[in-house]
């Protein structure tokens, strides 16, 4: 009879260790997304303060290490991601999860607002999906899986995940402004599409709006964007382009080695059309036309 | 549904830890060196006379060398009386039987088929021995098994009954493979409750009874064609003792495929529940001891606990196919295999998690401790490997089919 007392506060020891365990990880899962949201919005904070320093100067000197950057994005759907992991685990009626969706809420609505306000007074475009939906439809599950295709593709494409479910005064402010009455809703720019979109007719919208625009759509990886930037470097040293700056170096395609660019020499002249090839020693060389 | 989930981890866990601490509590003598045999044997002036019944229907492959091996155990041939029962057989077993015709210790008998339990039976009518034991006629025994089992019953005049260690001879397909690692996980779990006076099952592959246990509560029954498992059950109800034997080792052959493993374990889930339900008086009845309160709601907790883990991971499954279907069917197929890495981050951390860990690890523990206590040292991963995918797989169809059988009383078969 003892053994079978002594076996229940050992099994039960075991169990409580295990949920205390548990329970730890979890804690120390949202210390650390709680990092990654102060890192971000340190870094929304930092460009909204050079923005508004350098006001009337060029914009040149913001985009450097900016809310603009591929990285922050980066950061920003790497959250997001995380974020939905840690609802499945913990279930969406826990208190830590509800307070970190509304703080990466607002962190997104932030992001959005600068990013707006960037492209607008310093001509750089990038693309903004607002998306609206709820936990619990279908439709939205769907569009969920289409738009995490989209943000992995697309390395530069900002997806704004708005949860309905959450009570944030300032996203529904969001949802009044765009009139929102079906989930999912998708805002790119300032087209609206109600109901869901596949993936297809959106990445043709997607590129549809960024020719309208002149906005870049990369599908780079990490290593292949280094590369391109160290391309668009070695042009500028080039004899022939040594005086164009890098907003007028549009990059077009890669395929194998070969990187392609536009380069605009004068203003308002015809771009030229100009090739890189990389070789053996991860030097770029120009190839004549 | 997780509050079902965590009772049953709860529930698997505290059977594991009873076992645990009955490893602790008996920790010497499963690590002690073997016991001198030979100094009881040999001090022994009259040792008894074993009368061996081996029920042979079809095993006309077999048979010769479970008889040679009787005879090479290192114990005087005078001392064993063989009876070889043919129980109808359709093949060559009968002509085999006959190049032992003129055996001095061998009778030979013949009948027409009745089922095992017929045939022991009848064996049983011509034994001579004051010890029973009971071979099957696909199993060979080590030389030193028999003599370490008389030698437990002259040492302890209360044993009335004795399982020996069963394993498996030259396991060569995947799936003979899979039932060897539990074989041995068998070795490790019943010697602990033959320590707690709780064994579930002397094998019919090789045990040895007195034969006052007939005597007393009669012979074998048809039992749901197992009935090696209702005889233990009745001796466990008449509080004999039943013990379980470290040493003696006996070899048998077990099913090469999956679908003749299947029929057997059809078979051996049809008794067990069927006996359970004839024997269900016994569950935490007073007197009945560890048996009662640990060893049946314990088999029979294992077999519900299988059916409900099965339902849970098929749940799983088939969210997760659909899930992959609508994936593919939205975005292609590009994303489905893509490996993006590992990141400890998307590791659930939820509590069953660790309380997995902790069931597998304390049964790979009872599968190595079993794995030492019939002297394999191999240190082939392959086995341990194959054992998880293939059970994991099939046990849960042969608990629900013969769950079902049971309930709709299904006939079966003998193989």
């Amino acid at each position: 009879m003892k053994k079978y007392i002594i076996t229940f506060f050992i099994t039960s020891a075991i169990f409580l260790s295990a949920f205390f365990i548990s329970d730890r990880v979890n804690v120390s899962r949202l210390d650390q997304l709680n990092n990654v949201q102060e890192k971000i919005s340190l870094n929304i904070l930092a460009t909204e303060t050079r923005f508004a320093l350098l006001k009337e100067a060029s914009c040149e000197n913001v985009f450097e290490g900016s809310a603009l950057e591929i990285g922050i994005t980066k950061d920003l759907n790497q959250l997001v991601t995380r974020i939905k992991f840690l609802e499945n685990e913990l279930g969406s009626s826990n208190e830590d999860v509800k307070i970190l969706k509304q703080r990466y809420t607002l962190l997104q609505i932030k992001d959005y607002l600068l990013v707006q306000e960037l492209s607008k007074k310093c001509d750089y475009t990038i693309a903004t999906v607002i998306y609206f939906h709820t936990s619990d439809c279908f439709d939205c599950r769907k569009q969920s899986i289409v738009l995490d295709r989209i943000r992995q593709e697309y390395n530069n494409v900002r997806v704004y995940w708005m949860d309905a479910s959450i009570n944030e005064p300032a996203m529904e402010t969001l949802e009044r402004l765009y009139a929102i009455e079906i989930y999912p809703t998708l805002i790119l720019g300032s087209d609206i599409y109600s109901g869901f979109i596949s993936y297809e007719d959106f990445s043709q919208q997607l590129n549809i709006w960024a020719q309208k625009n002149s906005a870049i759509l990369t599908t780079l990886t990490d290593t292949e964007l280094t590369l391109v930037n160290n391309a668009i470097g070695v042009i500028q040293e080039s004899d022939k382009y040594i005086n164009v700056s890098k907003e007028n170096i549009s990059f077009i395609r890669v395929t194998d080695n070969r990187y392609e660019f536009l380069v605009v020499t004068k203003e308002g002249s015809e771009p030229e059309s100009v090739g890189l090839e990389l070789d053996a020693d991860s030097n770029f060389i120009i190839i004549e036309q | 549904m997780d509050v079902i989930y965590y009772i049953f981890l709860f529930i698997a866990l505290y059977f594991q830890i009873f076992f645990l601490i009955s490893y602790l509590e008996h920790f010497d003598f499963f690590n002690a060196e073997k016991e001198d045999r030979k100094k009881i044997l040999d001090n022994t002036d009259d040792l008894p006379v074993v009368s061996i019944i081996v029920a042979c229907w079809n095993e006309a492959e077999t048979i010769d060398q479970t008889i040679r091996s009787i005879f090479d155990s290192q114990y005087p041939n005078s001392c064993i009386d063989l009876i070889l029962v043919d129980d109808g057989s359709t093949d060559a077993t009968w002509q085999r039987m006959q190049k032992y015709s003129n055996h001095s210790y061998i009778t030979l008998l013949q009948k027409e088929n009745g089922g095992k339990f017929t045939a022991i039976n009848y064996g049983l009518e011509y034994s001579k021995g004051s010890l029973i034991a009971t071979v099957d006629a696909d199993t060979h025994l080590m030389p030193t098994a028999l003599g370490f089992m008389v030698e437990r019953f002259i040492s302890d005049s209360h044993l009335d009954a004795l399982g020996a260690t069963i394993v498996l001879h030259k396991p060569t397909t995947l799936t003979q493979l899979a039932q060897s690692v539990e074989y041995k996980l068998f070795a490790f779990t019943k010697l602990i409750l033959a320590k707690m006076h709780g064994v579930l099952v002397v094998p019919g592959a090789f045990s040895i009874y007195r034969k006052h246990v007939f005597e007393k509560i009669g012979i074998f029954k048809e039992a749901h064609k197992l009935e090696d498992l209702e005889l233990t059950f009745r001796m466990q109800e008449a509080g004999m003792k039943v013990g379980q034997s470290r040493d003696a080792i006996a070899y048998t052959h077990a099913p090469e495929n999956i679908s003749s493993l299947f029929r057997q374990r059809l078979r051996w889930g049809y008794g067990f529940i069927k006996n359970s339900y004839d024997y269900r008086h016994l569950i935490y009845k007073k007197d009945q001891g560890d048996f009662g309160s640990f060893t049946l709601p314990m088999s029979i907790f294992s077999y519900l606990a299988i059916v409900v883990t099965f339902m849970l991971s098929w749940f799983v499954v088939v969210r997760a196919i659909i899930r992959s279907l609508i994936q593919v069917s939205l975005i292609g197929w590009s994303t489905l295999f893509q490996w993006n890495g590992f990141d400890f981050g998307s590791v659930s951390a939820q509590a069953s998690v660790f309380i997995t860990m902790v069931l597998y690890g304390i049964l790979i523990f009872m599968i190595f401790s079993g794995k030492r206590l019939v002297h394999d040292y191999t240190n082939n991963p392959l086995p341990l490997f194959v054992f998880f995918i293939l059970y994991s797989v099939i046990v849960p169809f042969w608990v629900l089919k013969s769950i079902y059988n049971s309930i709709f009383d299904t006939n079966i078969r003998w193989r």
